[in-house]
C-alpha cells in the first residue's frame, strides 16, 4: 500500500514540477531579486530619503488615500450589481454578466484612455454641458484626483463584482424570506442577512481591488497631475528613464510593505465579522444559567407590535419595482460608456480629441493600417499572446491533473499557484525587469512571455480546476474498468470533458496577455514592442484619435473573443443538458 | 357575524395565475383556531403557492385571504402574524441558535428582559436549552429543525406554517419530531398549517387533511374519513394502498356486480360508480373451502407475492383482468402454499367498500400507489 502511494506521489510530483519550477524561477526569484538591489550600497540613506523627504511621504500618503477612496466607492457601487447578478437567470444573467465581463476583459490602458475623451476640455461631458447651456466655460475635470478615482473605480468594479458574486450566489434566498416572515422589513432583512453573509466576498474583493489600485500607474499618469503622483508611477518612471534602479527597488519594497500591512490589517478587521464561519465549540462558560423551570406559558401570548403610522408596504413595492431597473441603467451606462465613446472618436476627422467629432473619416484607421510600427506591434502581441496561451494552458492542465481529486498538500500548493494574484503587479514587473536584465531577457519576446505566463496562470488554473472538479472521478474509474489504460482513459474521457474549460481558459490567457500593460511596459522597449506598450507611448506623447482607433480595434477584437467564449460555453451546455435532464428525471 | 368563532385562516375563492398557468384554482377553505391542518399533495399540486399567498410573498389573482376575519392583502409578510418553518429551515448561519430565536423579537422591539425570557422558553419547549450558544453549522439536522421551530413560535404567532418541515430528516427522527410537534401544538394551542407530500405524516398528525392536486382542493376531511371515504380516484390512490374496481350496478344502484357475484351497498348510489377496496379488508380463502350461506366471493388468481413482515401482500387478477390487492396475515390457512397462479376466492365486507364517481380512464384499474 505504501509503495503504491509512493508511486502515485511521484506521478503527481512530475505533473506539478513544471509549474513549480516556472513560478520559482520566473516569479519568486525576481521578487527576491528586488531585495539586494534595494539594499545595495548605502541602503540606510536611501530609505531615510524615502521616509523623510516630504515628496515621498506625500506620494505614499496619496497612494494609500486614493486606493482607499477607490476601494470604498467600488465596494459600494458593486454590491447591488453583484447581488442582482447572483439572483438573475437566463438571458438577464447573460446580459448583466456581459456588462461586467466586457470591461473586465478590455485593456486597462484602453479604458483609462477613454476617460480622456469623456472628461477632457473638449470631451463628452463638457461638450454636453456646454451645449445644454449649463456652463459657459469647460470644467477642469481632467488631471484631478476625481478623474483618477473615477477611472480606478471603473477598472475595479468587475473584479469586485466577481469576488462578491462567487459568495453571493451561494446565499439561500429563503433566508431572506425567513427574515421577512419573522418581522424584518425588506431593507432590514437585506442588510441584516446579505451583507454579513457576503463578508468573505467583501474581504477578498476589497483586498484584490486595494492591491490593484495600489499598484496602478496608468490612471494617475494619464488622468492625474503632479499632486496625484502615486508610488507605482514613480517606480515606473525611475525604470523608464533608467535613473536609479536601487531607488526603484527600494520604492518597490516600500509599496509591497505598505500594501501588505494594510491588507493584513484589513483581513484581521474583516475577519472579526466572519468568525461565525469557524465557530469554536461552545464551552460551559458560554451557557447562560437557565432557571430549571422556564415559564413556557409566555409563548401563548402574542408579542405586541405597534402599528406603523404609515403603511409602507405600497411604498416598498414601488421602491422595489423601480430601484433595481434605475440602478442597472446607471451602472451599465457607467461601465459601458467609456468603451462606446471610443468609436465616434476613432472615426473622427479632427487632429485632436474633440467631442462631438467635427466630421467622420477613416483617416486614423488608414494611418494605423499603413503604419509598419502598429502592424509590427500587433503581430508581436499576437505571437506573445499565442505562446503565452499555449504555455499557460499546458501548465494548468498538468497542475490540475497533478492535484487530482485528492491531494494532501493542496491548500499550501494552491497558495503558491495563486500567489501571482496576491502581489501588486507593478512589484512583480519591477522584479522581473531587474532580474531579467541580468540574463538578457529584457526587451525580448521570451521575457514577456514568461512574465505573462506567470500573471495569467492563476486565472486559467482556476477555470481549469473548476471544470475538473465538476467531472465525476468515477468516470475515469469506469473507463479503467472497461479496459482503458490510464493514458487512454485520459485521452478518451477526462480530456474531452476538460476541453471546454480549457478552451475558455486559453481564450482568457490570450486576452490577458494581449491586453496586459504593466509587465509589457516594463519589459518591452525598442526591439520588442507590444501593442499596449506602443499604445502607452502613443497616449503619453500625443493624445490623438489614432490611439482611439487602436483602442476601438482592440475592443472589437476583445468582444469577438468573448463571443467565441460564450459560444463554446453554450455549446457545452447544450451537449450536457440532455444528460442532465435524464438525471433529474430519474432522481 | 354568526356565533361560530372566526376562522383563524380563511381562503375565499382564491385563484393564482402565472400567465396562462393556473397554480391554484378557486380555493375555499376555513381553518379553525387551534386546528392542526395538513395540506397534502404531490409536488406541483399548488400547496406551496397557497402557502406563499398566506405568508404574503405572493398576491392572489382573484379572491382573498383572511385571518380572523380581516383581509390581509395589504399586510406585507413582516406584518402578518405568521410563523413560518421553511423546508430547509433557512436558519441564519451567522447567528447562534439563541440569536436566531431572538431575531423576531428584536424586529418587534421587545425589551431585553422579556426577550431573554421568551428565548429561554422557546428553546426549552424544543428541548434545546443547552445549545443556545451554538451556530447552526454546529447543530445536527434535527436540532436545526428545532431551532427553526422555536424561532417561528417565539413571538406568539396566530398561525404556524410549516413547509415540508421533516422532509430532510431520517425516518426515526421524523417519527420522534411528529410526536413532539403534536405535543408543542397542544401546549401552545397555536393553529398549524402543515404542508407535506407524505400522506402517512399528514394522517398521523392532522386534525383535518386537505388533499390538493393540479391546483385544486379535492377533499377536506378528518384522516379517518379521507381514508375510508375518499372523494375520488386521485384521493383514493394518494392515501394508502387500495384497489379501484370497475363494477356494474344493478337495481338502480342498490348494489353492484363483479365477476358474477353481487353485493348490496349499505347506501345505494344512483350515479355510475367504481369501488375502492383496501387490501387489509380483503379476505382470501381456498376454492375448496366451504362457502357458508352463499356469501359474496369472487374467483381470483394470485400473480405476485411480497413478504412484508407481518404477513404477505399479494396481487391478484380477476377474470376480467382487473387487479386486486390483498393482505394475508401470518398463520392464515393459505400461508403455507401461496404460489403464483393459484386460484382462490376473494371476499370483503360491504361496509368496508367505498364508492367513487366512475372515471372513464384506461388506468381506472391501476393499483393505488403510495405518494
Amino acid at each position: 500500500m505504501t509503495r503504491i502511494q509512493e508511486m502515485i506521489d511521484w506521478r503527481k510530483a512530475c505533473l506539478l514540477a513544471p509549474v513549480t519550477i516556472l513560478l520559482l524561477v520566473a516569479f519568486v526569484l525576481p521578487l527576491l531579486y528586488i531585495v539586494p538591489e534595494a539594499f545595495s550600497g548605502d541602503a540606510f540613506k536611501r530609505f531615510l530619503r524615502i521616509f523623510q523627504s516630504p515628496v515621498y511621504t506625500k506620494i505614499i500618503w496619496t497612494t494609500v488615500r486614493i486606493s482607499f477612496e477607490a476601494t470604498a466607492i467600488t465596494l459600494f457601487v458593486s454590491f447591488p450589481l453583484a447581488w442582482l447578478l447572483s439572483r438573475s437567470k437566463g438571458i438577464g444573467a447573460l446580459l448583466l454578466g456581459l456588462v461586467v465581463l466586457v470591461p473586465f476583459l478590455t485593456s486597462v490602458l484602453v479604458r483609462t484612455f477613454a476617460w480622456l475623451a469623456i472628461l477632457g476640455q473638449k470631451g463628452l461631458v463638457n461638450a454636453t454641458l456646454l451645449s445644454l447651456g449649463l456652463i459657459s466655460e469647460p470644467l477642469p475635470l481632467l488631471f484631478s484626483e476625481t478623474a483618477v478615482v473615477l477611472a480606478l473605480v471603473h477598472s475595479a468594479i468587475p473584479m469586485m463584482v466577481f469576488a462578491l458574486f462567487s459568495v453571493l450566489r451561494r446565499i439561500d434566498g429563503r433566508i431572506l424570506l425567513a427574515a421577512h416572515t419573522l418581522g424584518a422589513n425588506p431593507a432590514r432583512a437585506w442588510f441584516g442577512m446579505v451583507v454579513p453573509l457576503a463578508i468573505r466576498g467583501i474581504q477578498s474583493g476589497v483586498i484584490i481591488v486595494f492591491l490593484f489600485t495600489m499598484a496602478t500607474f496608468i490612471a494617475p499618469a494619464f488622468l492625474g497631475n503632479q499632486r496625484q503622483q502615486m508610488l507605482a508611477q514613480v517606480i515606473q518612471s525611475e525604470i523608464e528613464t533608467g535613473a536609479n534602479w536601487s531607488l526603484a527597488a527600494a520604492l518597490g519594497i516600500t509599496l509591497a510593505g505598505v500594501a501588505t500591512l494594510i491588507v493584513v490589517a484589513l483581513s484581521i478587521f474583516l475577519g472579526i465579522f466572519s468568525r461565525w464561519q469557524n465557530p469554536r465549540e461552545a464551552t460551559q462558560g458560554d451557557i447562560k444559567h437557565i432557571p430549571p423551570t422556564v415559564d413556557r406559558s409566555v409563548l401563548r401570548n402574542p408579542v405586541k407590535r405597534s402599528e406603523p403610522r404609515f403603511n409602507m408596504s405600497r411604498l416598498w413595492r414601488v421602491v422595489v419595482k423601480y430601484a433595481a431597473p434605475t440602478y442597472i441603467a446607471l451602472i451599465s451606462t457607467f461601465l459601458l460608456l467609456p468603451l462606446l465613446v471610443l468609436f465616434p472618436v476613432a472615426f473622427s476627422s479632427a487632429e485632436v480629441l474633440v467631442f462631438p467629432p467635427p466630421g467622420f473619416s477613416l483617416r486614423w484607421f488608414e494611418e494605423i493600417v499603413n503604419s509598419p510600427e502598429w502592424i509590427e506591434a500587433a503581430w508581436t502581441s499576437f505571437q506573445i499572446g499565442a505562446a503565452t496561451s499555449v504555455l499557460t494552458l499546458t501548465l494548468a492542465t498538468l497542475t490540475v491533473l497533478g492535484f487530482g481529486h485528492k491531494f494532501r498538500y493542496r491548500n499550501a500548493a494552491e497558495a503558491l499557484m495563486l500567489s501571482p494574484m496576491t502581489v501588486p503587479a507593478v512589484v512583480f514587473a519591477l522584479g522581473a525587469y531587474l532580474s531579467f536584465s541580468k540574463v538578457g531577457l529584457v526587451d525580448t519576446k521570451m521575457g514577456i512571455i514568461l512574465a505573462h505566463t506567470v500573471l495569467g496562470f492563476p486565472v486559467v488554473y482556476l477555470v481549469a480546476a473548476a471544470t475538473f472538479s465538476s467531472i465525476d472521478p468515477g468516470l475515469a474509474k469506469a473507463a479503467a474498468s472497461l479496459g482503458a489504460n490510464p493514458f487512454r482513459a485520459f485521452n478518451t474521457v477526462t480530456f474531452p470533458l476538460l476541453l471546454p474549460g480549457l478552451s475558455v481558459g486559453a481564450l482568457l490567457a490570450m486576452l490577458n496577455s494581449f491586453d496586459e500593460s504593466i509587465a509589457s511596459i516594463f519589459l518591452s522597449n525598442l526591439s520588442v514592442k507590444t501593442l499596449p506598450r506602443k499604445l502607452w507611448e502613443g497616449i503619453r506623447f500625443n493624445t490623438s484619435p489614432e490611439a482611439a482607433a487602436v483602442s476601438a480595434m482592440l475592443l472589437t477584437a476583445t468582444c469577438l473573443i468573448i463571443l467565441l467564449g460564450i459560444m463554446v460555453i453554450i455549446k457545452r451546455q447544450k451537449r450536457s443538458s440532455p444528460a442532465l435532464q435524464a438525471n433529474s428525471e430519474s432522481a | 357575524m354568526n356565533d361560530e368563532p372566526l376562522a383563524a385562516v380563511s381562503f375565499q375563492g382564491v385563484t393564482r395565475r402565472y400567465g396562462s398557468v393556473t397554480a391554484v384554482r378557486d380555493i375555499d377553505l376555513d381553518i379553525a383556531p387551534g386546528e392542526f391542518f395538513a395540506l397534502l399533495g404531490p409536488s406541483g399540486s399548488g400547496k406551496t403557492t397557497l402557502l406563499m399567498l398566506l405568508a404574503g410573498f405572493d398576491q392572489p389573482s382573484d379572491g382573498q385571504v383572511l385571518m380572523s376575519g380581516t383581509p390581509i392583502s395589504d399586510f406585507p409578510p413582516h406584518r402578518r402574524r405568521i410563523g413560518v418553518v421553511f423546508q430547509n429551515y433557512a436558519l441564519f448561519p451567522h447567528m447562534t441558535a439563541a440569536e436566531n430565536v431572538a431575531y423576531p423579537l428584536k424586529m418587534r422591539g421587545v425589551p431585553r428582559d422579556e426577550r431573554d425570557n421568551r428565548v429561554n422558553a422557546a428553546l426549552g419547549i424544543v428541548s434545546l436549552s443547552d445549545r443556545g450558544a451554538s451556530y447552526p453549522s454546529q447543530l445536527s439536522g434535527g436540532q436545526q429543525q428545532r431551532v427553526a421551530l422555536a424561532r417561528a413560535l417565539v413571538f406568539g404567532p396566530d398561525v404556524l406554517l410549516m413547509d415540508e418541515p421533516l422532509g430532510a430528516l431520517d425516518r426515526r427522527l421524523r417519527d420522534q419530531m411528529q410526536i413532539e410537534l403534536k405535543r408543542i401544538q397542544h401546549e401552545l394551542g397555536v393553529t398549524v398549517i402543515y404542508v407535506t407530500h407524505d400522506q402517512s405524516e399528514a394522517m398521523a398528525m392532522a386534525d383535518r387533511v386537505g388533499v390538493m392536486s393540479g391546483g385544486e382542493l379535492l377533499q377536506v376531511a378528518d384522516p379517518e374519513t379521507i381514508y375510508a371515504e375518499p372523494a375520488n380516484h386521485f384521493v383514493a390512490r394518494f392515501i394508502g394502498e387500495c384497489s379501484i374496481l370497475r363494477v356494474a350496478s344493478f337495481d338502480g344502484g342498490k348494489g353492484y356486480e363483479i365477476s358474477g357475484a353481487r353485493q348490496l351497498l349499505p347506501t345505494p348510489s344512483t350515479a355510475p360508480f367504481d369501488i375502492v377496496v383496501r387490501p387489509e379488508n380483503v379476505a382470501l380463502r381456498s376454492i375448496e373451502s366451504s362457502n357458508p350461506s352463499g356469501q359474496f366471493g369472487i374467483p381470483v388468481t394470485i400473480r405476485e407475492i411480497t413478504y412484508v413482515g407481518s404477513g404477505w401482500r399479494v396481487s391478484t387478477e380477476l377474470d376480467d383482468g382487473q387487479s386486486l390487492l390483498a393482505n394475508i396475515p401470518r398463520g392464515h390457512d393459505l400461508a403455507g402454499n401461496l404460489a403464483d397462479g393459484l386460484n382462490v376466492i376473494a371476499t370483503w365486507d360491504p361496509t368496508s367498500v367505498a364508492i367513487l364517481p366512475a372515471e372513464e380512464t384506461t388506468e381506472a384499474n391501476q393499483q393505488g400507489e403510495k405518494k
